[in-house]
């Protein structure tokens, strides 16, 4: 997928590509890319329309979620808990030339763990209501994942999601939430801070590498792509504060998978002296390299592939195994097969 | 964002993609704090001088406090230091 | 080549094919493919004038009219509406693939195109003036709108006024739903209403498609300047009556009844108040045809 190559496509291979955006909601994402080096003009009328209708419902959803935390900063008046948003939140308050582009879903925050349960009790009053889960969910976050259910104001449609951690206490990795608070960055005219640059591309790669099942997710390769790209470039220095913060929360796996698939895939360019010394061995590294293009790329509705599907469910255990031992894991699977498709995280 | 009208005014809030009809006098009192933050005291002022009220008129003061907290709910507006 | 023009095994036949049918419709070019035997028809009568595409093309809706799953090709069959492979709403039976197709579409439309601000009105036009009628519940838009497209006037559309950024209107003359009496009430009133098949028992009671006339599918690619917002009100003992409305009020419902007003935001408020200065807004109420269309043509002669 080659940006400069836009200008020679058919009708018919937009006709595909653009399908393969929607499913995966990168079409605005793409539009982003493709303006920014410049190559939108000379597209045809109806491509450009398409990828202009796309910017405009993810300019939407972004509103959405600014409007959401102009709304919990209002509530967090005369309280001072500290609140770090994280993801599509810091990135939108940061003003990220891309964060516009990337459909926000939802809003995530990472509160101290002391401050969970009474942070809970003021959403409440404030009219944030837990959303409606089954009993097995809400036991899955609270007692398994020891979370809070996701949040919604009862006027408004965004999930809020309270964090006080980046992974569940019940992971094999973890990352500890002091560091995080430690070198948080204070942002200019909210009230909410942002995680350190090498906190924020930390983060965005175990959410995508270690939190997730990585099913189409090429959407978070993207994220970090551009964060790297924003953060870090081609300056060396960056590059190895970034190495040693990965070694101060143990997170080399994860970042070796990230950078592998971020070059692979995308690219991006990674100075080629970086190296990790902690990574995985080479079976581990034949089987991932196997199974994440698979899954991480989408299929045209009327290509569905076995084998893609194959490795989507394979990434999907390995996800919910890297989430929790293996006692819960077992039945949470079965469980989850039978009632079909799973819970947010 | 402001749509005028003789008698009828209509206000887009950007921030929360609502939009809202306002009466005469939040209409007025919308666009002093448009221009300038102002106390409740400084509007009262304003709102008495404008139409000619008594500024001893408590009713006064009680609806632009009203108005203010609408305001602040609406996202329209907001308390500063 | 117009779906008219070809014979209707071929029009099944294209369906059915991997490429499948793509047809132009206003601003929006759809692909369709399905092996429901009722839908050849159904588009043969109400779609004649519409031009298939060469494919490879690109489009901007994927229809795929599937069987949910495979028995059910043969035991009380049904017929689900898939877009870019997703299936959306519960399925229908079979022969209600007509309806489906139409709702389905109209659901895509409303929930994607937003290069438009996508008003949930039926838009007409004669002498170079267009009216914006928006929709509601009692309204008796449709048969009132199809009354006007058959007495001369131009049909953009009776769902959607897509409002470009310039404050044109785009046509989708795309055929009108009647419901119940409003059948019986059209067919009397044109010998050249092209009227499909009837569906009984739908949600909204006995559901019948009337064709786009020619001067309307014509004219598809000819955007309109709207002068006119006009909220109708059809009662059976009322008098026929236009009373104007305040522009405040006029903004208010108009943004109301725009399906992505929330979702263009500040663009949906300039647009829609754009309309308001450009347009006279009025309520109208009326109890007969025979009484409204003249009062129409009086408005734009």
């Amino acid at each position: 997928m080659n940006p400069d190559r836009s200008a020679d496509l058919s009708a018919e291979e937009w006709d595909r590509l653009l399908c393969l955006t929607d499913k995966s909601r990168l079409t605005a994402c793409l539009g982003y890319r493709l303006e920014k080096r410049g190559l939108m003009e000379g597209l045809p009328e109806a491509v450009k329309t398409r990828f202009q209708s796309a910017q405009i419902y993810s300019h939407y959803r972004s509103r959405l979620i600014r409007w959401e935390m102009n709304r919990l900063q209002r509530a967090l008046r005369e309280t001072d808990y500290q609140v770090i948003a994280l993801k599509g939140g810091a990135y939108l308050l940061l003003n990220l030339p891309f964060a516009e582009s990337r459909l926000a879903a939802d809003l995530d925050v990472l509160v101290p763990a002391s401050d969970l349960s009474m942070f809970e009790t003021l959403l409440r009053e404030k009219g944030w209501e837990p959303e409606k889960l089954s009993e097995y969910d809400q036991r899955y976050y609270r007692e398994w994942m020891h979370e809070i259910p996701p949040m919604r104001h009862r006027e408004r449609k965004i999930e809020l999601d309270v964090h006080h951690a980046l992974l569940p206490l019940t992971a094999k990795l973890r990352v500890n939430s002091d560091l995080l608070f430690e070198s948080a960055i204070p942002v200019e005219g909210s009230r909410f801070k942002v995680l350190c640059p090498e906190d924020m591309i930390l983060h965005a790669v175990i959410h995508l590498f270690y939190d997730s099942d990585l099913d189409t997710r090429i959407r978070d390769v993207l994220d970090l792509d551009e964060l790297l790209r924003i953060f870090y470039g081609t300056d060396q220095d960056s590059w190895v504060r970034l190495l040693e913060r990965t070694k101060q929360h143990g997170l080399e796996r994860p970042l070796f998978y990230a950078l592998r698939y971020c070059r692979q895939l995308l690219d991006t360019q990674i100075p080629e002296e970086i190296q990790l010394d902690k990574r995985p061995g080479g079976f581990t590294t034949f089987l991932m390299d196997s199974l994440v293009p698979k899954s991480i790329l989408p299929d045209l509705p009327e290509e569905k592939n076995r084998f893609n599907r194959l490795a989507r469910w394979l990434l999907y255990v390995r996800s919910h195994y890297l989430r929790m031992p293996l006692k819960l894991l077992i039945p949470h699977l079965i469980y989850k097969s039978f009632r079909g498709g799973n819970p947010s995280h | 964002m402001w749509e005028v009208w003789p008698d009828e005014v209509v206000v887009f809030n950007p921030l929360s993609g609502e939009t809202h009809q306002l009466n005469d006098m939040a209409a007025q009192v919308l666009s002093w704090l448009e221009s300038s933050p102002q106390t409740i005291e400084s509007l009262v002022v304003s709102y008495c001088d404008q139409f000619g009220i008594d500024e001893s008129d408590k009713d006064v003061e009680r609806l632009i406090s009203g108005l203010l907290k609408e305001f602040d709910d609406l996202g329209l507006a907001e308390p500063v230091e | 080549m117009k779906i008219g023009e070809i014979p209707q095994n071929e029009i099944g036949i294209m369906l059915k094919s991997p490429r499948g049918l793509t047809l132009e419709v206003g601003p929006f070019k759809v692909r369709v493919k399905t092996r429901n035997n009722y839908f050849p028809p159904f588009l043969q009568k109400l779609y004649p004038q519409f031009p298939v595409l060469e494919c490879p093309s690109l489009s901007d809706f994927h229809v795929f009219l599937d069987t949910p799953v495979a028995w059910r090709r043969f035991i009380r069959p049904q017929v689900i509406f898939r877009e870019n492979g997703d299936k959306l709403f519960e399925p229908f039976p079979a022969n209600m693939c007509g309806p489906l197709f139409e709702w389905g579409w109209n659901w895509c439309i409303g929930t994607r195109a937003h290069q438009y601000l996508i008003l949930h009105s039926a838009v007409i036009e004669k002498n170079g003036i267009a009216v914006i009628m928006p929709a509601y519940p009692g309204s008796g838009k449709s048969t009132l709108c199809a009354a006007l497209m058959l007495s001369g006037w131009r049909l953009l559309s009776d769902e959607f006024g897509l409002i470009r950024c310039d404050g044109g209107i785009d046509p989708i003359p795309r055929p009108i739903p009647l419901k119940n009496q409003s059948i019986s009430v059209i067919r009397d009133f044109s010998t050249d209403a092209v009227i499909g098949p009837l569906f009984p028992k739908t949600r909204k009671g006995t559901v019948a498609h009337l064709a786009p006339t020619e001067r309307s599918v014509k004219q598809m690619k000819k955007p309109a300047t709207a002068a006119y917002i006009i909220f109708p009100k059809f009662h059976p003992k009322t008098v026929t009556a236009l009373k104007p409305v305040k522009s405040s009020y006029a903004l208010m419902k108009l943004a109301t009844n725009a399906f992505n007003y929330e979702v263009l935001g500040a663009e949906g408020f300039k647009r829609v108040a754009r309309l308001i200065r450009q347009c006279e807004c009025y309520n109208f109420s009326y109890s007969k045809l025979e009484e409204a269309l003249p009062l129409f043509d009086s408005l734009v002669s």
